[in-house]
């Protein structure tokens, strides 16, 4: 189930085998293109065989291509992928150009179904520091401590209340006060 | 009473209708219907498991020979075509091909291909060798044990038979039974292994072996694959050897222990108060066992924050790698002299 | 799933059991962080279905402070379900009765509508005083920091630090007090 599509199954993108971790390899083990000789929706096949389908194949040797003449029927494309999946497509009424993308798409493509995914993206090491736990970054000496615990329960504060302020005076006066009966003593002396 | 014989005499009843052409109003339905009955007569619901498909060599489009060529040029490899077609060919299909041919009448029955039996133990013995020396040069830290457990679960019947089917031999591999075994898929493998040591050198044949067998370690903790028994008492010989004082266990973090789902924190630490390891678990003893398998996986260097191996290294067979230390004689001084 | 994996997955979802005292403090306010603890709001990872919610512990219930009129002013309607059932009940009387009740509506009411209410209000243990069962208290590990700060009574001051304590002024010694 998805957002643009009831029926269309949602997953993630997985690599067959782990391609790309080694080596590459292609994924297409063989195309094969089933045409009719005469029917006009066969056009555009028979003339990407006649021209492009030569240098396709030298270029790409790595899988076969089977043609496969069907009177009076539509043309179709069916490929082979090493994950024992097929991919089918109808080739009725494509023209050259189409086709030779079409085919350029499957050979660039894995067995994996057309799908949603959730992710663009795949890694088998998700977390570098650690999974988090409710314990992750949390001081060891919370396990020493007995609960309830006055010092963790009070508030943060953040400013000194009216009443230290007044002792905070209260010192400094008595301070200035000692320090000057002090200097007084000094004095008569 | 099967369903076929329930609708047989309807469907030759009805081929006739529909081949009829003076018949009017005739239903095309009927036909369509009884055409996916036919189809669905081995179905699950009446207790028959449904048959496998037919074999891709059976079908009108299949070209052996070209199916071979781009098989290789799909793995990179140059292979001999002599010797890829002889991996691929299992005793059995030699068998029953002679036996055809005997059927027949020929008394001396001519096969274009042989079969892979000498190539197979070659191949499996390389690729042991193989795999054995990357796993030392990739986890210098390891022990043989863990080592050897490791190599033990990437030779399995299972592991090579699913790689062989995913490079595509599913198809092209010929033996006598249909659908394909593990087994059949397994020695081919090998065998493949060794055409291509034949056709190259080692060095390649090694690199076909890395890029195929080993990655199937990708996603796997190398861990899970070798079973300690008691970490404890394996990690306090490692300190013995090394000839410190043992380490101690401390709990250091305890939630909900009067609940199911109480969580105990367990941390291994050494003569300097350093944390070695860290364990979790719903027991103080689980928790504990933990923590000495992580203090292990710490010094052995495969923890979760180590650098996972590497596939891309170039390793040289012919130079003799010597065996990693076993989990009696481990010690780390060592090892960090010997990596330098 | 490997042992390491699951263990490590226990470790992740693992329900820490939090302590708050609720002594002179807003219920409401209060309830707010309560209610992040008790959903689970408070952990990355958090989701709904997740069941990643925190036990909370809230203890002095009975000397909670309700704002400016609230005690006199605030009702608490019930009906029974029965024609003539309705009932009003004010915030003083309610404590009365029961002194959880306030501090438990009040959690109750900052949690999402839903099924879910019924298993995070379970989370929630709520007590009047400071007698706390033994065994609830041996799973807490960790405290809910108070939001008001809560002052020393003039009783709690020595004779000692009364005597010491700066004065600004004092009454005269004829001065009779009323």
């Amino acid at each position: 189930m998805s957002k643009t599509h009831l029926y269309l199954r949602t997953g993630f993108p997985r690599a067959p085998l782990a391609n790309g971790l080694g080596r590459y390899m292609c994924q297409v083990k063989r195309i094969t293109i089933k045409f009719c000789k005469s029917h006009g929706s066969s056009r555009g096949v028979r003339d990407f065989i006649e021209t492009d389908m030569i240098d396709f194949v030298k270029q790409n040797p790595e899988f076969v291509l089977y043609l496969k003449p069907r009177r009076h029927h539509s043309p179709h494309l069916i490929a082979e992928y090493l994950n024992g999946e097929k991919f089918h497509m109808s080739f009725h009424n494509f023209n050259r150009e189409e086709i030779s993308k079409w085919v350029n798409l499957m050979k660039t493509r894995a067995g994996a179904p057309i799908m949603a995914y959730r992710k663009l993206g795949h890694t088998d090491n998700p977390s570098i520091q650690g999974v988090w736990s409710p314990f992750a970054n949390q001081d060891t000496s919370l396990n020493v401590t007995s609960f309830p615990n006055e010092k963790l329960s009070r508030k943060f504060q953040t400013e000194p209340t009216a009443t230290e302020l007044l002792l905070e005076m209260f010192k400094k006066q008595q301070l200035e006060d000692s320090e000057a009966n002090e200097s007084k003593e000094e004095e008569s002396k | 009473m099967s369903i076929q014989k329930l609708f047989s005499t309807a469907l030759q009843a009805h081929r006739t209708y529909l081949f009829s052409i003076q018949a009017h109003g005739f239903k095309k339905d009927v036909s369509r219907k009884l055409m996916e009955l036919y189809k669905r007569k081995e179905d699950i619901e009446f207790g028959k498991t449904p048959s496998p498909p037919p074999p891709r060599s059976s079908y009108l489009e299949w070209n052996y020979d070209a199916e071979l060529y781009s098989f290789g040029k799909r793995l990179g490899e140059h292979i001999e075509p002599n010797l890829l077609a002889q991996s691929l060919t299992q005793r059995s299909f030699i068998v029953v091909e002679e036996e055809k041919q005997k059927a027949v009448g020929i008394e001396d029955p001519i096969l274009n291909v042989q079969e892979n039996t000498p190539l197979v133990d070659e191949g499996k013995s390389f690729t042991s060798r193989y795999v054995k020396q990357y796993l030392r040069i990739a986890l210098p830290f390891f022990p043989e044990e863990g080592i050897q457990s490791v190599h033990n679960y990437l030779l399995t019947e299972k592991v090579i038979a699913n790689i062989a089917s995913h490079i595509g031999m599913n198809d092209i591999v010929q033996t006598a039974e249909y659908p394909i075994e593990t087994s059949s898929l397994h020695s081919c493998f090998f065998a493949l292994v060794e055409a291509i040591r034949q056709s190259n050198d080692d060095h390649t044949a090694g690199n076909f072996v890395r890029d195929f067998v080993l990655t199937q370690l990708g996603g796997k903790n190398v861990n899970d694959l070798w079973d300690i028994e008691n970490p404890e008492d394996k990690l306090n010989t490692i300190y013995r050897n090394h000839g410190e004082e043992l380490p101690e266990p401390r709990l250091v973090g305890a939630s909900g222990k009067n609940t199911i789902l109480a969580n105990y924190r367990v941390a291994f630490y050494n003569k300097d108060k350093q944390m070695i390891g860290l364990g979790f678990g719903e027991s103080v003893q689980i928790a504990k066992e933990m923590a000495a398998r992580d203090a292990l996986r710490r010094l052995f260097r495969t923890s979760e924050r180590d650098a996972p191996i590497k596939y891309n290294l170039d390793i040289n067979t012919s130079q003799q790698k010597k065996v990693n230390p076993s989990l009696e004689e481990w010690n780390e001084k060592i090892l960090l002299q010997a990596t330098g | 799933m490997s042992a390491y994996e699951r263990v490590k997955q226990w470790n992740t979802f693992a329900r820490i059991w939090h302590i708050y005292d609720a002594k002179w403090q807003n219920p409401f306010d209060s309830a707010k962080v309560i209610s992040k603890h008790i959903q689970g709001l408070h952990k990355p990872i958090y989701h709904p279905l997740n069941n990643c919610g925190d036990h909370v512990i809230v203890f002095n219930s009975r000397h909670i402070a309700l704002p400016g009129y609230e005690w006199k002013k605030r009702a608490y309607f019930h009906h029974t379900g029965y024609p003539g059932g309705a009932s009003w009940t004010l915030a003083w009387q309610l404590h009365e009765i029961n002194p959880t009740l306030v501090m438990q509506k009040a959690v109750k009411w900052e949690l999402p509508r839903g099924l879910s209410k019924f298993g995070l209000m379970a989370r929630l243990h709520i007590f009047p005083d400071e007698e706390i069962p033994e065994e609830l208290l041996k799973n807490v590990t960790s405290q809910l920091r108070q939001l008001r700060p809560v002052p020393r009574t003039l009783d709690s001051y020595s004779d000692k630090e009364i005597e010491e304590f700066p004065k600004v002024m004092d009454y005269p010694n004829d001065y009779i007090l009323k």
